[in-house]
């Protein structure tokens, strides 16, 4: 499945990023997982499975879920995980939402 | 209290949810945004000149033919950076008609005749032996460049609301028979409102160029722009809206980028006239640019963390905040705080608020009193973010730059200190609760 994760300028989830993927090869996912700088989701019309926000724009939420919600689950990265680094929890949470997601359809 | 801070935090994130929610402010920022590596692009044009072209402390000294290519790096520098206010106008206008859903060439186009429209189109030259200036077609320099920019950004936004607005208008469109293919008939409907705007500007333009004697692009500079650049430049105006970041990234909320929309036009004008003064022979004397901003007000991350880390790896005991020290090390290193910020956390801890938000003071404050005495040059070349410390300041600022970049590091790491051995202190109180 195809995982995006939002900063301001998609630098410091580029490491989180990293370390989701080889915690996704671990468990056998092979995860697309990708990070992207949060100005251009205003522009772009983004096609993913799961949309994740660092803490540091938490301010974007409500704005990026208004726009994205009806298509992709658009939640906020736990700040301890994100500050841990911690690519195992973080991925985990982002298959928990797509499962949720695909049940409420 | 706990009511108060609670109030408090709300009421922030409001302000960043409202800066970020609006059009305007979103449409300057992602303007800028984009605009970005053209402005980095046109001063490291002039690095080029002084490690190339120049006889005296470039490579020309050996290969004196090479002075002769400095037009080149010269033009490049004035096809970005002399002329930013037009690719800016260009710019905002995109942005609003995507904000707008209006067709956005269209829409910025207009933006940029507009501005033209209001600035004077032509230049007067004071030439040697004639009494009066001699004056010709053209497009003055205080309007393509730094100077025109917030003139710029305001046309811009008045101009793309009022054709987004017309373009709204059902009456107003010119109807075509069904046989003829739409994007013609998209082309002919856009006519009346591009003419309707332009006109709205340009007799508005004029107007007030009858009512007060100056254009408008040379008023709003003298009481708008000027003024926000002296603030903004100023000890007083640049400690307090470093330090309100500071107030945001405490909250968690990356803070430097909701002072982008302010901070952006003010640090691209000062890069492009540190650079006219230098091309025109003088000292720069702007002394916060991006480049100073990157290698010193948020040198190892905002609020210094760097600085924080070297301090506990040095002084705390506790094995949590050293984990955290360990795994933020490299990326502060860079200039990355998020890990620290988030993992110790920073974020709302009340032990460390007071120097997470003075550091972007002192930081501040050390920049300005080393620009102020002389010792380190204010800067024309800009640093991209994402080099490591040293390398930034190197860059930008020379070697006084780099002394300068550690000397700020060291007094995050005195700022911090006394409150690591706090947090210590606190640490071995609970625990001592906790065995009791």
């Amino acid at each position: 499945m195809k995982i995006v994760l939002t900063c301001c300028i998609g630098m410091s989830t580029s490491m989180l990023a990293e370390l989701m993927s080889q915690a996704s090869n671990a468990y056998g996912f092979n995860d697309d997982i990708t990070c992207i700088d949060s100005e251009k989701l205003e522009v772009i019309d983004l096609d993913a499975d799961v949309l994740l926000l660092g803490p540091q724009i938490k301010h974007m939420h409500r704005r990026l879920y208004r726009r994205y919600h009806t298509k992709m689950p658009v939640a906020m990265i736990d700040a301890q995980d994100y500050g841990c680094m911690n690519g195992e929890n973080v991925l985990l949470f982002a298959h928990d939402l797509f499962k949720k997601h695909q049940c409420n359809r | 209290m706990a009511k108060f801070t609670e109030k408090f935090e709300d009421g922030l994130m409001v302000v960043a949810e409202k800066v970020d929610d609006n059009k305007y402010l979103g449409a300057i920022k992602n303007a800028f945004t984009t605009f970005m590596p053209f402005i980095i692009v046109g001063s490291f044009a002039s690095l080029f000149n002084t490690l190339i072209c120049s006889t005296s402390t470039g490579l020309a000294a050996f290969i004196p033919s090479l002075a002769k290519i400095s037009p080149a790096f010269t033009a490049i520098n004035f096809a970005t950076l002399s002329i930013m206010a037009l690719p800016i106008c260009f710019l905002i206008g995109l942005e609003m008609a995507r904000r707008n859903k209006v067709p956005e060439q269209i829409c910025a186009i207009t933006a940029l005749a507009a501005y033209i429209c209001v600035v004077p189109q032509s230049v007067s030259i004071v030439v040697e032996g004639l009494e009066s200036a001699v004056s010709g077609a053209g497009l003055p320099s205080a309007a393509i460049g730094a100077q025109g920019l917030f003139i710029a950004m305001i046309i811009s936004i008045v101009v793309s609301e009022i054709f987004s607005a017309l373009m709204k208008v059902e009456k107003i469109k010119i109807k075509m028979p069904p046989s003829v293919p739409s994007a013609i008939s998209q082309s002919f409907n856009t006519l009346i409102p591009i003419l309707i705007s332009l006109v709205i500007v340009g007799v508005a333009g004029q107007l007030f160029f009858l009512a007060t004697g100056s254009y408008m692009n040379d008023w709003i500079y003298t009481v708008l722009q000027a003024p926000l650049e002296a603030i903004f430049q100023s000890p007083l105006g640049a400690i307090a809206l470093f330090m309100v970041a500071q107030v945001f990234w405490f909250l968690g909320i990356h803070g430097n980028m909701i002072i982008t929309p302010i901070r952006n036009p003010l640090i691209a004008s000062a890069i492009a006239a540190n650079i006219a003064t230098a091309a025109a022979g003088g000292i720069p004397d702007q002394p916060i640019t991006y480049g100073s901003l990157v290698s010193f007000i948020v040198v190892g991350g905002a609020g210094l963390v760097l600085s924080l880390v070297i301090a506990i790896l040095i002084f705390s005991k506790r094995d949590d905040e050293r984990a955290v020290a360990k795994l933020g090390l490299v990326p502060a290193i860079f200039g990355i705080s998020e890990p620290v910020v988030f993992g110790l956390p920073l974020v709302l801890n009340v032990t460390y608020v007071i120097p997470f938000i003075l550091s972007a003071g002192v930081a501040t404050g050390s920049l300005l009193f080393a620009t102020s005495i002389g010792f380190v040059p204010c800067n024309v070349v800009d640093v991209p973010f994402g080099f490591p410390i040293v390398v930034s300041a190197f860059i930008g600022h020379g070697w006084q730059g780099v002394v300068l970049q550690l000397i700020i590091i060291a007094l995050g790491v005195l700022l911090y200190t006394p409150f690591v051995l706090l947090s210590n202190k606190q640490f071995k109180k609970e625990q001592e609760k906790a065995n009791a």
